[in-house]
């Protein structure tokens, strides 16, 4: 039984992994100025909705396996941050993932309780949530020496910096002084029924231009 | 001259004369909710132009006669791509309908194809790198020179390479391939030939300071378990090293000695010594390595200072 045990909680750790990045990199590129008029909000929101939540689940998976799998470590080690007498740092950044992973989860599940302020800085917790996992997975891992976990985790790396290089490009392109942006794109055509969706989260340009401002776009050209 | 006070006789606000500011019908205000953002948390802009947006919005589907005006649920559903700010699916209040999921089929999808690569994966490793955990199965990782027993000096193709333990049992035998399969291997059975004849007891010494025979370093306890070394000295090189003991009472320890001690051992039979570098990941392993391979050195000197005098 705690072999059985010894492979979940490592092959659970990997898909957990997987399905933190996916729901991250799902939640960045949806919600930036990057994506284009016609992809549908609702659908991705609740893609990273399920796949936020699956992550949460299989990382409990993963700890429940983990006190089974006979690791030479206990519930304490596991679950308090700094307990761990060996691979102090690998278990702490575990524990301290798994913490993040939750309130960010609970924050908007089932319902959202905080103020906005406050549940975009909880929200914001999954990002180092998602980097203490991915340490804690190289440190820990079993498998992190192993040709296909290397080639993985490049994989996750690049499938987590590039929609949050974007979303900081759009923040940076947001604070610029007005005067120093480019000139305004016309808006939809009149004839356009697509709904406008309102907010800073969507690009309003027509031609999918993610750096131009949304300011200088909304009431041009109408 | 305009008189605002009069209506304006026309027959549709686009026939209006130059200068007649068109009569615009109500517009419903926007709903404060509409402006937090909860996704990206950032409030919509207050300016008039983003005012005049949502206006716009409330007035076309106040004109289509589209469901609930700030929170309905279903758009998503009948096919009206984005008409929510933020994609929420919350349900109007005092609704017992359950939330719909727009992305029902993709988050379904996912679920299963996460189930299934748990499940797969961990069969895969099973198949793999199944070794078990009990120290009565655990059985010694050795490794040896590849050059021939009679050859002084020859250095240069120090490999580790499988070989069964004189007194290993045939599951241990098996379980001793298993377990250095990630190390370097030569021809089992001609490793094995070389480890059982380089197993000398005789007593010359070379200008190395080591006799020749078989030493058993003292054993080191760690945290996880005791390491004891044993090395073979033939022409006054270190031929051969067997590790008796390591700890194997978890499968943590089990998979990372099996990782360590096969690079310990090659980085042994290329220096001749006990000073090998530390494995990643395996610091206590290392450590107890060196002390127990320093204590089989010690007593190789010793005996070719005792021979000498």
């Amino acid at each position: 039984m705690t072999e059985l045990m010894w492979f979940l909680t490592r092959s659970s750790g990997v898909v957990a992994m997987v399905l933190i990045v996916a729901a991250v990199a799902d939640g960045l590129l949806f919600s930036g100025r990057g994506t284009p008029r016609f992809r549908r909000p609702a659908w991705w929101m609740d893609l990273h909705r399920g796949l936020g939540g699956y992550a949460l689940v299989f990382t409990g998976l993963h700890l429940v396996t983990a006190v089974g799998a006979d690791l030479g470590v206990g519930l304490a080690e596991i679950f308090v941050p700094g307990a761990a007498e060996v691979s102090t740092t690998a278990y702490t950044l575990g524990a301290l993932a798994f913490y993040g992973m939750l309130l960010t989860v609970l924050s908007s599940w089932p319902k959202r309780r905080l103020r906005r302020k406050a549940w975009h800085l909880v929200h914001v917790l999954s990002l180092p949530a998602a980097v203490a996992a991915g340490v804690h997975a190289y440190q820990l891992g079993t498998d992190a020496r192993s040709g296909w976990y290397v080639t993985l985790t490049l994989a996750m790396v690049l499938a987590f910096s590039y929609p949050l290089a974007l979303r900081l490009m759009g923040v940076a392109q947001r604070r610029r002084p007005a005067a120093t942006t480019g000139p305004a794109t016309p808006g939809p055509a009149a004839g356009d029924h697509r709904p406008v969706i309102a907010g800073p989260n969507v690009s309003g340009n027509s031609v999918g231009d993610p750096l131009l401002p949304e300011r200088e776009l909304v009431g041009a050209g109408r | 001259m305009n008189d605002s006070s009069r209506p304006h006789p026309r027959t549709s606000p686009w026939s209006a004369p130059d200068g007649f500011r068109p009569h615009l019908p109500p517009t419903t205000p926007a709903p404060a909710t509409r402006r937090d953002d909860p996704v990206t948390g950032t409030g919509i802009s207050a300016g008039s132009a983003a005012d005049e947006r949502l206006a716009r919005l409330a007035a076309r589907r106040a004109a289509n006669g589209a469901p609930g005006t700030t929170n309905g649920r279903g758009s998503a559903s009948s096919g009206t791509p984005g008409a929510r700010t933020n994609g929420s699916t919350r349900p109007t209040a005092g609704s017992s309908a359950k939330r719909s999921h727009p992305a029902g089929r993709a988050r379904a999808s996912a679920l299963a194809l996460s189930v299934t690569t748990t499940v797969g994966l961990a069969a895969y490793l099973h198949e793999t790198g199944s070794v078990s955990a009990s120290s009565a199965d655990t059985a010694v990782i050795s490794g040896s020179l590849t050059a021939d027993t009679t050859a002084a000096a020859d250095t240069a193709g120090a490999t580790a390479s499988t070989a069964a333990a004189s007194s290993a049992s045939a599951t241990a035998a098996t379980t001793a391939e298993t377990t250095a399969a990630t190390a370097a291997t030569t021809a089992a059975t001609t490793a094995s030939t070389e480890t059982t004849a380089a197993t000398k007891t005789t007593t010359a010494v070379d200008a190395s300071g080591l006799a020749d025979g078989t030493y058993v370093g003292d054993t080191s306890t760690n945290k996880w378990g005791p390491v004891q070394v044993q090395i073979t000295v033939s022409g006054g090189e270190i031929t051969s090293v067997d590790v008796l003991q390591y700890p194997a009472d978890d499968h943590k320890s089990v998979s990372i000695n099996q990782r360590a001690l096969p690079t310990l051992i090659s980085s042994t039979l290329s220096v001749q010594s006990a000073d090998v570098d530390t494995v990643s990941g395996a610091t206590y392993t290392s450590e107890s390595y060196r002390e127990s391979l320093q204590t089989a050195i010690d007593e190789a000197r010793a005996a070719a200072t005792a021979t000498a005098g």
